[in-house]
């Protein structure tokens, strides 16, 4: 179903022009106002409080000198269940903590919050440089991918090649940082690169904050050496945030690292909904200001809907069924989103098991196909510009 | 065909390979521009049989496991394994749902390359691509519905039970399943690879085809399944080898069997010639059979269906486990109607109709004598025809006789010329210091049979010999005959010396014509073409070496045995006579005077006294005759004047001494005879004219009993079983017989007269 310029159970794009898209994580590191966007959502809070509190603990460490510690943070959980924008979040709340006017020496900084003009880019923070390897979408097939194109088996080697020369290209377009880097961060030893690129962020008094997407590695091996170099290169004021839809990796973590190595690593999760996170969610877009138009209301029955609970299986779900439930309505050119509406796609939307027939082999999937409960997709309608720009934020 | 058309002419229908070569992999395009020559198949029992099994295989319904089954095709070169198992392979491709089918030509050391170039794997065809990603689908829908089943969010909805029996069902693909509902899919392949573990039992197995169902990874894996070597991703994994190794291929081969297998597809594996392996190394053939066996199970157990081939030799060499897992199917070699079927079948393919159901232009008795020349072998029949044709092609005959059949087996195994035959005798025999022996005497220039080579004869002892003769194929009975002629001949020369014959065929011989001569020489025929001659030359010789010596011994042994029992004979005799005579100087006659013979003759009962006084006669007169030459003591003649004459010894022979003995003997149990006769007639006291009421007609049997059976003991008085050592007859054998006549009717004589008139009826007969 083409989507209508509609502006409702979206996320804001930097500008806040519409269309707000669906199934884009919350940015708030890097666009202004998507902290509002938050809602805390029944698991949530547990997960940010512990960053919060292990960070509390570590961050006066985390700094770029010789003697400085780094942090990898792991986020794991099933597709759709927010990863990127519990990522995004713990980021934001770094760069922040760092950027406390007590500590920073960055004269126009401004206080969280306060932020006059909404979905305006928000200025690169002074103190750490963040690099998301993949875009702020934080899709893993980029760094599965051939030179043309073709999704290929991640190879470990290939991976951390390309996690290096995206670190080094991102670090030279700071300012200041191509003058200060010694000649050795183009070797092609990692070792040599990677020291050289310490070094300058040592001399500039910057941290360094790396995002990595979710990779298929279908391999516990590959699974846990990677998480290791991680971990490895997570000192002199290096943050590794990590995401992974492998929900096994509660049982293994204690296997991958040691006590002492655990110390610089924070687990966190994200999971299901839970029924108080329907209101939750419908309230923070009934009173958010500013919708672009067209929009339809949200009528106040709709608070008392018992909802399906197969809504209730991650956040995307919830937002794409909300989404589409508020296009209808406005295809049907109703004010409001109303429980009926509601209620009538609960019976439709319903999985059947018929949808889900093995077709032929050789045939190929066709998205278009597709049932319509599928979530957890990213559309790939957008334009190539709007893409780009997402990915350099 | 016109009439007047020569029938033996045109192309020859029996030209053409007649060895098949199992394909690896299925090509139906038509190669040429002329049209295809229709297969041949001779329907026999042996085609039923393997057809039945494999239909029953393709048609099974229900359980899986109980569907799998092992066929070996058992039989000797030529007799058409490979065609039948061509005819598997044929009917399964042609079968639908299309089987997954690998077929192996022949099994190598190099299996590697086997696996890698010759055999089909699941990147030659899509369907067979389609079929392997289908199979792990369904590993991945039972691992699928597990977790879901697990998974209490309700994601799935109302409709959660039918989508679980929908995977199970395999029904639903998992994969959109997982999509949609946003499963984890890193530990559906972490459980997927666990559980492929346990299935395959191979873990680098279970790795990749865990990976299949991510299209990153599929062209790394089929490239790998075919036998090349893994990408690094896969490496990374834990796939770090190339399938390579009998072992390794066979477990590829395994898990084929086992991802078909657990989804209830058939699947059939087809290995020729796997005699192959007797040339290999004890260790490679111990590595192929153990891996074999694994394949077997898994086979019987997982639902496929195996074909090899073997022959019967290393068949039987097979360890006992695998016999009770393989059904045996025996070939055996074609009888009249099926080789005539074969000729027929060929005919009518080059388009030419025998008429009245006839072979011709094959006459009954040429078919008659490839049936027996060929030993019911097809390609040997085949060979046969093409030749005989060929041969009546070239004189312009209108038929195929038993010239012709003759003809083409000479022109087909008489290649090797006779003085070939013998250098290659004079290689094998020298070898063992059997060669530089020349003939014995007056047997060097004994004729032999025609277009027969030089014999060659050994020397075992100085009286034994073997004779080595090499002859042309043995066609017919005359030939066989004419090397009968040779030995009957050899062995009259030779007279005493013993002669053994081997005789080399160089050429053809079939079955019957060895068994002839066989019979005829009591050796088995040895032919050149065997692979295994030069063996069976030189243990034939040695075995008839050792018969030889072994058999001369014997004779000595038997002469000196029957010499030492005669002579243990003689003493024994002696013995007893001077015991006897001992035993008579002990007890002198006149210590208890006997009733002298006249008055006990006069007191015997009247109907038998002639009958003692006739035997008595005959014993009196053989004792004045006496035994041997009428002795005399006339002095020797003088030789010379002067010398006094020269009293003549005369000497006692043995056996004269025995003979006489015998009578003196005889004479005495005659005596004692009558005394028991006169003193049972008399037991009553009273006079012969008295009713013998008293006389009891047991104790006249027992008497007369006894007598027969100590006359038994004695030496026969005519000599009837005299030894062959004592000489010839002395002219006293008439009077022995009649004595000897006598005595032996006596008692029957007695009993029966006594008995008449004793009750007045027959007395019992001895």
């Amino acid at each position: 179903m083409p989507y209508i310029h509609c502006n409702m159970f979206g996320t804001p794009p930097v500008g806040g022009e519409p269309p707000w898209l669906p199934h884009e994580p919350l940015v708030p590191w890097c666009i202004e106002g998507h902290e509002n966007l938050w809602v805390e959502l029944d698991h949530v809070p547990v997960a940010v409080h512990t960053f919060r509190n292990r960070l509390v603990q570590v961050a006066r460490n985390i700094t770029p000198d010789r003697d400085g510690r780094g942090h990898l943070v792991v986020v794991s959980g099933l597709p759709g269940t927010g990863k990127s924008s519990l990522l995004h979040r713990c980021v934001h709340e770094f760069v922040t903590e760092l950027e406390d006017p007590k500590s920073s020496d960055r004269p126009d900084a401004e206080s969280p919050g306060e932020s006059p003009n909404p979905w305006c880019r928000r200025e690169p923070s002074g103190a750490v440089s963040v690099v998301p390897v993949t875009g702020v979408r934080n899709t893993g097939r980029d760094l599965e991918s051939s030179p043309s194109g073709h999704t290929e088996a991640p190879e470990l080697g290939t991976v951390i090649d390309r996690i290096f020369r995206t670190v080094v290209k991102a670090l030279k377009m700071t300012p200041g940082f191509a003058e200060v880097c010694g000649p050795e961060i183009d070797s092609p030893d990692h070792f040599d690169s990677w020291r050289a690129l310490t070094d300058a962020l040592a001399q500039l008094g910057r941290r360094l904050a790396v995002i990595i997407p979710h990779i298929k590695w279908e391999d516990q091996d590959s699974r846990w050496a990677f998480l290791r170099f991680c971990h490895q290169k997570a000192d002199r004021g290096v943050v590794f945030f990590v995401e992974t839809e492998y929900t096994g990796l509660e049982k293994e973590i204690d296997l991958i690292f040691d006590e002492a190595q655990l110390r610089g690593v924070t687990h966190l999760k994200t999971g299901r909904l839970d029924r108080e996170d329907w209101g939750r969610y419908l309230r923070l877009w009934m009173e958010l200001p500013d919708i672009p138009n067209p929009k339809v209301g949200i009528h106040d029955d709709l608070l008392d809907c018992e909802p399906a609970p197969w809504v209730f299986v991650s956040i995307a779900k919830l937002q794409t069924f909300l989404r589409e439930a508020a296009d209808e309505a406005l295809q049907a050119d109703e004010a409001y989103l109303r429980r009926s509406r509601v209620v009538l796609r609960f019976a439709e939307e319903e999985p059947r098991p018929d949808d889900f027939l093995r077709g032929d082999p050789s045939e190929t999937d066709d998205p278009a196909e597709e049932p319509a409960g599928t979530a957890g997709r990213e559309p790939n309608e957008l334009p190539d510009d709007e893409e780009d720009r997402r990915d350099e934020p | 065909m016109s009439p007047d058309a020569s029938p033996v002419a045109g192309e020859n229908p029996f030209r053409g390979s007649t060895s098949v070569q199992l394909e690896g992999f299925g090509d139906t395009t038509q190669v040429g521009t002329g049209p295809p020559r229709p297969p041949i198949h001779v329907r026999r029992r042996i085609n039923e049989q393997l057809m039945e099994q494999v239909q029953r295989y393709l048609q099974h319904t229900g359980d899986s496991s109980t569907r799998g089954r092992v066929l070996a095709l058992v039989g000797e070169f030529g007799l058409g394994k490979s065609h039948l198992a061509a005819q598997v392979t044929d009917v399964l491709r042609q079968s639908t749902p299309t089987p997954a089918l690998w077929v192996i030509g022949q099994p190598s050391v190099d299996m590697r390359s086997v696996f890698q170039h010759r055999v089909m794997s699941p990147r030659d065809d899509l369907e067979a691509m389609a079929d392997f990603l289908q199979a792990i689908t369904d590993y991945y829908a039972d691992v699928t519905a597990e977790l879901l089943e697990q998974d209490d969010t309700g994601r799935l909805g109302g409709a959660r039970d039918e989508f679980l029996r929908g995977l199970r069902d395999r029904r639903l693909d998992p994969q959109k399943i997982a999509r949609a509902f946003d499963l984890d899919e890193e530990l559906i392949h972490s459980h997927l690879r666990r559980h492929l573990r346990g299935v395959t039992d191979h873990r680098a197995f279970a790795t990749a085809l865990a990976l299949l169902p991510n299209q990153a990874y599929q062209t790394d894996i089929f490239r790998w399944l075919s036998g090349e070597a893994p990408t690094a991703p896969l490496q990374q994994r834990g796939v770090t080898q190339p399938i390579q190794g009998i072992q390794g291929v066979f477990e590829a081969f395994a898990v084929f069997s086992l991802v078909y297998g657990q989804s209830d597809r058939p699947y059939a594996l087809v290995l020729d010639e796997v005699d192959k392996i007797d040339e290999w190394t004890t260790q490679d053939r111990a590595l192929f059979l153990n891996a074999f066996e694994m394949l077997v199970n898994r086979y019987v157990n997982q639902g496929g269906l195996l074909v090899f081939c073997v022959r019967p030799d290393l068949w039987s060499s097979l360890p006992a486990s695998l016999h009770e897992r393989v059904l045996p199917l025996w070939l055996d070699n074609w009888e009249r109607p099926a080789t005539e079927e074969l000729i027929k079948q060929h005919l009518h393919g080059s388009g030419r109709v025998p008429p009245g159901g006839s072979c011709a232009p094959f006459s009954g008795p040429a078919v008659g004598q490839i049936v027996t020349l060929s030993d019911g072998v097809p390609r040997q029949i085949l060979r046969i025809c093409e030749g005989a044709w060929d041969h009546a092609a070239l004189g312009r005959s209108p038929k195929i006789d038993i010239e012709a059949v003759h003809e083409a087996i000479r022109t087909t195994h008489e290649k090797r010329p006779m003085s070939e035959a013998a250098r290659r005798l004079e290689r094998v025999l020298a070898g063992d210091q059997w060669w530089h022996n020349v003939p014995p005497r007056d047997l060097g220039d004994l004729p032999v049979p025609a277009g027969s080579g030089e014999p060659r004869w050994i020397e075992v002892t100085r009286t034994a010999w073997i004779v080595l003769l090499p002859v042309r194929s043995l066609l017919t009975r005359s030939g066989v005959a004419d090397i009968e002629g040779f030995l009957g001949q050899a062995r009259h020369v030779a007279g005493a010396i013993g002669i053994e014959m081997l005789v080399v065929v160089n050429g053809h011989a079939c079955r019957l014509m060895r068994r002839q001569v066989a019979d005829a020489t009591g050796t088995m025929p040895l032919v050149l073409d065997d692979p295994r001659f030069d063996t069976a030359l030189r243990s034939g010789v040695m075995s008839l070496a050792e018969r030889l010596r072994a058999s001369q011994d014997n004779t000595v042994l038997e002469k000196l045995s029957s010499r030492l029992d005669v002579l243990q004979g003689q003493q024994q005799t002696l013995l007893e006579r001077v015991d006897s005579i001992d035993h008579s100087l002990d007890n002198p006659r006149s210590l208890s005077p006997a009733p002298a013979a006249d008055s006990l003759g006069a007191r015997l009962p009247e109907p038998v006294r002639a009958h003692f006084r006739d035997t008595q006669e005959a014993l009196d007169r053989l004792l004045e005759e006496g035994d041997g030459p009428r002795l005399s003591l006339v002095p020797v003649a003088r030789t010379s004047a002067g010398r006094p004459p020269r009293p003549r010894r005369l000497l006692v022979d043995d056996t004269v001494l025995r003979n006489m003995g015998a009578v003196v003997l005889a004479r005495r149990l005659l005596e004692a005879f009558r005394e028991a006769i006169v003193g049972w007639w008399e037991a009553d006291g009273a006079g012969g004219d008295a009713r013998p009421a008293g006389r009891d007609q047991g104790e006249l049997f027992a008497i007369c009993r006894g007598f027969e059976i100590s006359l038994e003991s004695l030496p026969r008085l005519d000599r009837g079983g005299a030894d062959p050592l004592s000489g010839p007859p002395a002219p006293a054998a008439d009077l022995g017989e009649r004595a000897q006549d006598r005595l032996a009717q006596l008692a029957d004589r007695v009993l029966r007269e006594l008995g008449e008139a004793f009750s007045g009826g027959h007395a019992p007969l001895l």
